[in-house]
């Protein structure tokens, strides 16, 4: 494999805007028929890389390079005209969603077509004619696995599911016939099964001869289709290897740390995961309960309908029940459209339930005037998935969380409340000096714990947790479930957990729901379910979890 | 289902028709004068019986809610009345004139959106673009009637291209219609050039630059849509612009037209065509959000009928 042909040969390659280095003299190389991963943590430069390989750096940056060769052209003095001349035919590009990164106005079809327009027939350069081009368009739908593709590409991208959609770009970019693809975090909008298509597409093109470069956050999404994986940090490549070499037997500290940080689904040979640990002073459901105790949530039969455009009845959630007692942790698990977040909206009675209801703290909670329920919020708070959208942009950090106070605790006087506020930020292991910042100077983990702090100022019995670590890097992924993890041993705090991450859920609940299409299709201990799952639904979604070699 | 979705929208049309005639109604009856003095001009010395049996001829003596069912019912026959002043049916009146003021309004709009279009797509670089926009706000905030002072004293006083006055022919409608377009203009191209810089930042745009697109592909085949979607929420302002400018412009050039006709009957109290002329308006309002909201639909596929979205959703 290493003796076939270079399609990108780069060296010295340093990016900067002003004084800041933001990629740091990063050398690489791919060869057809090689897929090469650039792997880093949001600001470690990957896309930066990337862009610069396709001369669509931003305005302002500076580039120094001693060698770059893309698909045999050297491009180090191209200039703007020269770069329009490659992208598409000798480079393509694929990036994340595709509902954006295809032109949402426009039809698929023309979208694929667009190189084929542009730089006129692959090989020759010639004009093609209208009905070639819808041929070649048909052809490469086809190639890329879309069913139907001639009816495909007469549709726009908000009308195919988000795996089409992604294929159909990788279309798009496959049409010029280049000789390398960049795919920038090509599978991280879409749910695992699609993830483990669309990646499993990639190497059969990798093995069709396309050189390819993988950007990505993941080190476990790109271990199966890398050949090799360079690990970046801070501008610079730290480590660079043989996927396999890499990930058995890092050499760098970070290297260690992002392996370390990556959650993983248990293995099976894995003993006694949570017992008489954490989780094991719990019941999971149906154990009853007999202590006597009202559980702090129980819902019962829940289920909420929602119009589809062609007038038909959808149930986004149907026939849900589950409790969760004092302390517990319960994953809810699923694809997108599964009903996660429509369920996670009945239990805050952010929604109201068409049929069924929710309990709080052994009192009705779903069917009552807000009203009623205004007085008892406190108990249940939420945590989204992106903590910079609840945050007043001009609030600063300690008012932030202050708001989360209850009326009793917001009347005390302002030395009491200000020490209630620094343990607040304390218990979610941040720092005094921070009540000052303004939700913009944070970093995302930072955020993350600020709403956490928000959320506790009430004294809540339960966090409904709405993918809270899906928007962050893995080693501060680690983070916040370890702090998850630690609110729920020391203030006995009960948590739903809604994720599309089975293996984030693995580690920190210990029970778990599957959902489909509304429903929740099993359900049990993590352990259980995740080990030996029954539905073949469960089956689908653990085995599409990438793994690590 | 579609077809009870056209339904419901021509009730919606024909409701806000009816509100803005029952509001004009309702407002003229409440200014003060007598229409039959007005009719009869000032100088006219008309006996009281002479003025009872010409109001009793325009059915001016009957009770209010009896006058506003028979005007109701010859609204809807097409029937606007008679205009006080020219003795002319309202229709007829509308329909001489409507012609000049279509003439000028087309002739604004398009000037308006060349100069827009140009603005936003062809004005680059940081300085240019500052410039450009200088001029825009100059052009927002400036009023009509000033502007079209400065067009006539520069264009036809001091360099005498175009006429001062009068509906003659091209040469005439120059300075009118650039009057009204500026203004327009400005805004419109404001908003262009905003929905222009946001698409550009948008992944799709770069995805099509990694085809190798360059930047007049880019535009006219991406972003231009994107920016049209903003731009056509002006439509309602602009049409009022057109409408509203037409007023003044038609008096400042002197130009026949509905403009000056509207005035006219205002100052004249001539009710019948106030009212002619307010219905008119609403009218065209209502076709124009229409219309609009057809455009919508054209440009952007993710409101389109429930219907074709179904068939691809998976």
């Amino acid at each position: 494999m290493t003796s076939s042909r270079e399609v990108v040969r780069v060296s010295g390659l340093s990016v900067r805007f002003g004084q800041a280095v933001v990629v740091d003299s990063v050398s690489l190389s791919v060869s057809a028929g090689e897929c090469l991963a650039i792997v880093g943590e949001s600001g470690s430069g990957k896309t930066l890389t990337a862009k610069a390989l396709l001369g669509l750096l931003p305005d302002g940056a500076s580039v120094v390079v001693d060698e770059l060769v893309i698909d045999g052209v050297d491009a180090r003095r191209n200039s703007e005209r020269d770069w329009r001349r490659i992208r598409g035919s000798r480079v393509g590009l694929v990036s994340q969603d595709a509902l954006v990164s295809l032109d949402p106005l426009r039809r698929v079809g023309a979208e694929v077509a667009e190189v084929l327009e542009v730089h006129g027939a692959p090989g020759s350069g010639e004009r093609m004619l209208r009905a070639a081009i819808v041929d070649a368009v048909t052809g490469l739908l086809g190639r890329v696995a879309v069913p139907e593709p001639a009816e495909r590409a007469r549709q726009y991208p908000h009308e195919l599911s988000g795996g089409l959609r992604q294929r159909a770009l990788i279309a798009s970019a496959l049409a010029g016939e280049p000789g390398i693809l960049i795919a920038d975090e090509p599978t991280t909008a879409l749910d695992v099964t699609v993830q483990a298509q669309v990646l499993d597409l990639l190497s059969r093109l990798r093995a069709d001869g396309l050189g390819i470069v993988v950007i990505s956050h993941d080190l476990a999404v790109v271990a199966g289709i890398a050949d090799r994986v360079a690990v970046m940090k801070d501008g610079r490549i730290v480590e660079e290897g043989a996927t396999t070499e890499v990930l058995s037997n890092p050499q760098h500290p970070y290297t260690r740390m992002l392996l370390a940080a990556a959650p993983r689904l248990p293995e099976p040979s894995f003993p006694e995961l949570v017992e008489g640990s954490v989780a094991g002073g719990f019941p999971s459901t149906g154990s009853g309960g007999g202590d006597g105790v009202a559980p702090v949530l129980r819902a019962t039969g829940l289920g909420r309908d929602f119009r589809r455009a062609d007038g038909g009845i959808r149930s986004a959630v149907d026939d849900v029940s589950f409790t969760v007692r004092a302390g517990a942790a319960i994953g809810v698990v699923g694809e997108s459209g599964s009903g996660k977040t429509t369920l996670a909206r009945l239990l805050l009675a952010f929604d109201e339930p068409d049929r069924g209801s929710v309990a709080l703290e052994g009192h009705e909670w779903s069917g009552i005037p807000e009203r009623r329920r205004r007085s008892r919020r406190g108990g249940i708070q939420y945590i989204s998935q992106d903590p910079l959208g609840s945050f007043d942009p001009r609030y600063t950090v300690a008012r932030i969380v202050a708001e989360g106070l209850r009326g009793d605790a917001r009347g005390t006087s302002p030395g009491g409340r200000a020490e209630r506020i620094r343990h607040l930020l304390d218990s979610v292991g941040l720092d005094a000096s921070l009540e000052g910042r303004r939700p913009h100077e944070l970093s995302g983990g930072q955020r993350q714990r600020v709403a956490i702090a928000r959320a506790l100022a009430s004294e809540p019995r339960i966090l409904v947790c709405d993918e809270p670590v899906s928007a962050l890097d893995v080693s501060i992924q680690a983070t916040i479930i370890d702090l998850l993890a630690g609110l729920r041993r020391d203030l006995g705090v009960a948590l739903v957990f809604v994720s599309h991450d089975l293996a984030v859920v693995a580690q920190l609940c210990d029970e778990v729901l599957v959902m489909k299409e509304g429903r929740v299709v099993e359900r049990g201990s993590t352990r259980d379910v995740f080990e030996n799952p029954r539905h073949p639904f469960t089956r689908a979604l653990v085995a599409a979890v990438p793994r690590m070699p | 289902m579609i077809f009870r979705r056209i339904l419901a929208r021509v009730a919606g049309m024909l409701v806000v028709v009816w509100g803005a005639a029952t509001a004009a109604f309702l407002v003229l009856k409440l200014v003060p004068g007598d229409p039959v003095d007005v009719m009869l001009g000032v100088s006219a010395q008309a006996s009281p019986e002479l003025k009872q049996s010409i109001r009793a001829e325009l059915g001016l003596d009957q009770p209010l809610l009896v006058q506003y069912v028979s005007y109701l019912s010859r609204l809807v026959r097409g029937d606007f009345g008679t205009s006080y002043q020219l003795r002319l049916p309202v229709t007829d009146v509308i329909g001489q004139q409507l012609g000049y003021t279509l003439q000028l309004a087309a002739a604004s709009l398009a000037l308006a959106l060349v100069i827009a279009l140009a603005g936003a797509v062809l004005v680059h670089g940081r300085a240019a673009r500052g410039v450009f926009s200088v001029l825009e706000l100059l052009a927002i905030s400036s009023p009509p009637f000033w502007i079209g002072l400065v067009l006539l004293s520069v264009f036809a006083f001091g360099l005498g291209w175009f006429p001062v006055a009068g509906a003659d022919g091209i040469q005439s409608l120059v300075l009118p219609a650039m009057t009204i377009a500026l203004p327009v203009a400005g805004i419109l191209g404001q908003v262009l050039r905003t929905g222009l810089e946001d698409a550009e930042e948008q992944p799709f745009a770069t995805t099509a630059r990694a085809r190798g697109a360059g930047p007049a592909r880019l535009v006219l085949r991406h972003t231009l849509r994107h920016a049209a979607i903003p731009a056509l929420t002006l439509a309602g302002y602009i049409v009022g612009s057109l409408l509203g400018g037409a007023v003044i412009v038609e008096s400042v050039f002197a130009r026949p037209g509905l403009g000056r006709v509207a005035l006219a009957a205002i100052t004249n109290r001539d009710l019948p065509v106030v009212m002619g002329i307010i219905v008119f308006t609403a009218i065209v309002f209502v076709l124009v959000n229409l219309l609009v909201d057809l455009a919508y639909r054209a440009i952007d596929p993710r409101i389109a009928p429930p219907t074709t979205a179904i068939r691809g959703a998976r």
